[in-house]
């Protein structure tokens, strides 16, 4: 999910094509499905003349697939990850884009993933100012 | 407690709504009329309607005009590619009619690849990159404009031999066996689409345009500190810019060059409507649900305010009978489409594209469970403001 501050451009929601053997190894590849389109909308934007030499960030939930990104930390949980898979560390090293951690209550990616309690669905439309 | 609630949603739309607007109830009742009144007529039927007469005649003066085509005898070795009618009523963005169109389509399926056609392409926008240049344009306060070309593909230069038979309706008397020879491209050949794009691609950068690298749909002119963005989609493009008299000087341009009609502000592309204030634009896909619901017998439907129930699942195999799944298709399809202005029901629409292989009945019991929400919020949709934080931000997340 992208937003130009709070102006959502870009989203998605797909079933993973590989089987994930744990939550780090599911949302480390959703983060690397989320660079690739990065990459791409970052391209457009400078094209269109808008100036952005910052790397983006990317807020995640999981500190652990934060930690992977930098370093090739855990190494049991993520030794089997496919080669593809590790294009997010070329790219934070080439400072394109960059991760942060967010708290789980406040990820609106949420709403792309699961069913969330009414409540949230609606802090999701407001902040996205999806309303009549 | 419902008809209270659907009474209300009815008066905000009303008040947002310039006055000129007409009310809801209006808009479905010419949604209702325009399903029944026309699209799906064949030929037969249609010529005996004064508007649909009309509209072929304007068709075949469009043709005579363009020099298409000219009358030959068939050579031996070649064989003529059928034509046919095709009719369409085109709404503008409040679902009423602006025109009556009658339209000369090849029957392109019959084409042989390498001896009719040998490549075939049209090139269409991401969405993201529309959206992008929504934002854009909020963020710098500037409109949003949009053509469409009238007869794209009847302009451009065709490499191959073509040839048609005579429209029907149309034959010359007397001269019954003779053929068109094609000079330009028609509706449903086969290389129309990808004849149009090198055209319209050619005129763009002989123009001082520059097309982006990476979505080839974008074209960009700089002129000092001002720029212009087109974005196009097959033959409907829009277009914005910095400056006034750039906008202005494209939009003749393109006008003198392609014969197309001025649209003005964009508020109505690919099905996707947009009301556009200063520093904001609202976009929407109202019409859009409501010819949905329409579609799918839904338009008087119960409102629901939850689109899941939060714990349940649904599997692919759960013994409930099984449905038509070309129908449950073009309903997950459409949905599918929808998602474009509205990112809160993505999820639950990518779960039930899923099941698309082998439907049951409980698959559509949560796709209409999703129609029945999309009554209640019609008129939703995403308000791009001008902001002062303006970074690009991603967030992800995997379940």
């Amino acid at each position: 999910m992208f937003c130009l501050g709070t102006n959502i451009i870009s989203w998605c929601s797909r079933k993973q094509s590989s089987i994930a053997l744990s939550s780090v190894e599911a949302k480390y590849i959703a983060a690397n499905e989320a660079v690739c389109q990065l990459v791409w909308l970052r391209r457009i934007i400078f094209d269109l003349q808008q100036n952005i030499l910052d790397p983006t960030t990317i807020l995640c939930d999981n500190i652990s697939v934060i930690a992977m990104t930098k370093n090739p930390v855990f190494h049991a949980r993520s030794k089997h990850i496919e080669l593809r898979h590790h294009f997010i560390r070329d790219m934070v090293n080439k400072k394109e884009i960059q991760l942060e951690f967010i708290n789980t209550y406040d990820q609106p990616a949420d709403i792309l993933t699961k069913v969330v309690p009414a409540e949230k669905f609606q802090q999701f439309k407001e902040f996205f100012k999806i309303a009549n | 407690m419902e008809e209270a609630h659907q009474v209300l949603l009815m008066n905000q739309t009303q008040n947002l709504l310039p006055e000129e607007l007409r009310s809801l109830t209006d808009i479905y009742n010419s949604c209702h009329v325009a399903f029944f009144s026309g699209e799906s007529q064949n030929f037969k039927e249609a010529v005996r309607k004064e508007e649909w007469r009309k509209a072929m005649n304007e068709e075949m003066i469009s043709i005579e005009k363009n020099q298409i085509w000219k009358l030959v005898d068939l050579p031996k070795e070649k064989k003529a590619v059928g034509l046919k009618w095709v009719f369409k009523i085109k709404y503008n963005e409040y679902g009423s009619i602006q025109k009556h169109k009658g339209r000369i389509v090849a029957k392109g399926y019959s084409q042989q690849p390498g001896v009719d056609f040998t490549e075939t392409f049209a090139l269409v926008a991401r969405m993201e990159t529309i959206r992008i240049v929504l934002v854009l344009s909020a963020q710098l306060q500037l409109q949003v404009f949009q053509l469409v070309v009238k007869s794209a593909f009847l302009d451009d230069e065709l490499q191959e031999e073509v040839y048609v038979q005579q429209p029907p309706g149309y034959e010359l008397k007397g001269k019954e066996d003779k053929v068109y020879r094609l000079h330009k491209a028609l509706y449903g050949l086969k290389q129309a689409p990808r004849a149009w794009n090198h055209k319209i691609d050619l005129y763009l950068h002989q123009n001082g345009f520059s097309r982006s690298q990476s979505e080839p749909s974008l074209y960009i002119k700089k002129k000092g500190e001002d720029f212009l963005m087109v974005c196009l989609y097959v033959d409907d493009l829009i277009y914005t810019g910095t400056s006034k008299d750039m906008v202005a000087e494209f939009k003749t341009a393109m006008m003198k060059e392609f014969e197309m009609p001025d649209l003005g502000l964009m508020r109505y592309f690919l099905g996707i409507q947009a009301k556009q204030f200063p520093g904001k634009i609202f976009i929407s896909q109202e019409k859009y649900v409501a010819d949905l619901l329409t579609k799918f017998h839904m338009s008087e439907c119960k409102l629901v305010a939850s689109l899941m129930a939060a714990n349940e699942k649904l599997l692919q195999d759960d013994g409930a009978t099984k449905i038509d799944s070309k129908y449950f298709r073009s309903l997950v399809g459409s949905l599918i489409y929808l998602t474009n202005s509205r990112p809160n029901i993505l999820y639950f629409v990518s779960i039930i594209s899923r099941f698309m292989e082998n439907p049951d009945k409980l698959h559509l019991e949560a796709a209409m469970r999703i129609l029945q929400y999309l009554q209640g919020t019609k008129n939703h949709g995403i308000l791009y403001k001008q902001q002062d934080e303006n970074r690009l931000i991603g967030y992800s997340d995997g379940d």
